[in-house]
């Protein structure tokens, strides 16, 4: 009992990551029928300018509220530098190539991906980048159960941000504009949405919470490359798929699932398989059930 | 207040429209009736933003929307009513009319909202129902109920009796003329000719994507060209 509810834990936290870097591919799908393949890359970036911006902060703030004030700041930063890039990505590379074949977009978005991975080499270096410790572990044993403080943080905070994606989307005019379009983007214009502006924002959101997600990671592990967003971005996707791509709550549902399989299979069975289990996972969702737990409708070839 | 000069569309290597020329005044209702592919959706997607024109000028209140984008043209005060409606079908009926008044100040969706209520009763009653689940009659009442929460100066109507059952027509055409009462000058493409003809003041006849007739719709209504091919008489 004990080791279950230790792996559920684990399992949920690494889930939650997961379902934030999901809830990018699926919103992103939802309004352009896309697979955004650079999602996994603005992960990376995410992790990277955490990683810089603390090295410009250390030292200023000492260890004020026990790192959490630095941690909300390199979160803050992250996030918004994120949102920048994947307003960027849409406006540079997709947008041009919105009314192509599919085949095109997808071999845009495969394009895009490399470039980042390989600019972000170039530039970062390909070496592994040691994450600061930020906020400093502490272990709690409850019943034989050990938890860490990072991962309540992991798990907070990433409940903070689908609360607040869901309630935007649910009860703001924006989101509602958002569902509009995800729908029949022309319809939504002549309502009066300006689409572009809907979609830009989407890929702003979508990767402000991979960025968080880069974030959260790094507090728990601390190693950082530029291929890290690699194994991630495609995980992250195997979870939006699983929970139904285009839905929101089935990203996060995906996510939780693909976390606490993972954590089951390594807790239970070997760690070797933990990787695989993830693609296990897609084949047998493919051939049993294509639109994913929570989505409807059919599934379109990409 | 809408006019069209030698409007033309293309959809490849397809003519759709061409050289259309089309007047509606102020206050007025006008019909644009011809068979399935004569070209009357694209004219009124046009209109709205939805298509270019390859070329020709469309004037609304004097100034060429031709090139403008389609939120840009709704803002102006044009809604179109889609035609097999368009609605939002993974919103509810409320979220729908709240898309409607997209442009608009709270205040105003609310007494748009009551505006709506007064004109087609159903939609109260439905009000947190997902509209998908709605008939199509129903839809239909909710589109046009969405299209006048954005409170347009000209509304546009494509098909609105398509496929809808003949009680739901009545009450539907009778919704768009108390809408017209109000004085929201409207363009109305129909397939159905007896329908169209009975509720407007002018008609054109778009034949292949050209205008081959224009008159006042009880005129049309004798003439025996339009009475063999669009009444079914002669």
């Amino acid at each position: 009992m004990t080791v279950f509810l230790q792996q559920l834990l684990n399992g949920l936290s690494l889930g939650s990551i997961y379902a934030l870097v999901a809830l990018g591919y699926t919103m992103v799908y939802g309004v352009l029928r896309l697979i955004n393949f650079a999602h996994g890359d603005v992960y990376m970036l995410g992790a990277f300018a955490g990683y810089y911006t603390s090295r410009l902060l250390h030292g200023h703030l000492g260890a004020a509220g026990g790192g959490l004030v630095e941690a909300g700041i390199i979160l803050m930063v992250s996030m918004v530098a994120c949102a920048g890039v994947g307003m960027l990505i849409e406006r540079l590379a997709y947008r041009p190539v919105r009314r192509a074949s599919r085949l095109t977009i997808l071999i845009v978005a495969i394009g895009v991906s490399l470039l980042i991975e390989n600019v972000a080499q170039m530039v970062f270096g390909a070496e592994p980048k040691f994450f600061p410790q930020i906020i400093p572990e502490k272990r709690f044993d409850w019943a034989g159960v050990v938890f860490t403080n990072q991962q309540i943080l992991v798990l907070a905070t990433a409940v903070v941000l689908m609360i607040g994606l869901t309630l935007f989307i649910r009860r703001t005019r924006t989101g509602k504009a958002m569902r509009a379009v995800a729908h029949n983007p022309d319809a939504a214009r002549l309502m009066g949405v300006n689409v572009n502006f809907i979609i830009s924002l989407t890929f702003a959101i979508g990767s402000a919470l991979a960025a968080a997600g880069g974030i959260l990671v790094s507090l728990n592990q601390p190693g950082i490359d530029p291929l890290m967003g690699l194994m991630t971005g495609i995980k992250a996707f195997v979870a939006a798929v699983l929970g139904g791509i285009g839905s929101i709550p089935g990203a996060v549902l995906g996510g939780l699932l693909l976390g606490m399989a993972e954590t089951f299979v390594a807790g239970y069975g070997s760690s070797t398989y933990r990787d695989a289990i993830a693609f296990l996972i897609l084949i047998v969702i493919l051939l049993l059930k294509p639109a994913g737990l929570l989505g409807k409708g059919q599934v379109e070839k990409v | 207040m809408l006019e069209l000069r030698s409007l033309s569309c293309r959809y490849g290597a397809v003519q759709a429209v061409s050289e259309a020329n089309l007047r509606v005044d102020a206050g007025e209702i006008v019909t644009l009736i011809g068979a399935n592919g004569a070209g009357k959706s694209t004219t009124l997607k046009a209109i709205a933003g939805l298509v270019r024109p390859e070329f020709g000028d469309i004037l609304f209140e004097g100034t060429s929307i031709a090139r403008m984008p389609a939120h840009q043209i709704a803002a102006a005060g044009i809604s179109l009513v889609p035609e097999g409606r368009a609605i939002f079908a993974n919103l509810s009926v409320l979220e729908n009319l709240e898309m409607g008044g997209y442009l608009r100040k709270p205040a105003e969706i609310r007494s748009g909202l009551e505006h709506v209520f007064a004109l087609f009763p159903r939609l109260q009653e439905r009000l947190q129902q997902n509209s998908g689940t709605l008939s199509g009659g129903e839809q239909q009442m909710l589109a046009i109920g969405r299209a006048l929460m954005a409170k347009p100066r000209l509304l546009l109507l494509d098909e609105p009796s398509l496929g809808i059952a003949p009680l739901l027509v009545k009450a539907i055409y009778a919704g768009i003329d108390a809408i017209n009462r109000e004085g929201v000058t409207v363009l109305v493409v129909e397939q159905n000719a007896h329908l169209a003809l009975k509720h407007s003041r002018r008609a054109y006849v778009l034949e292949t994507g050209r205008i081959v007739m224009e008159g006042p719709s009880a005129e049309l209504a004798n003439e025996p060209r339009v009475k063999e091919a669009y009444l079914g008489e002669g």
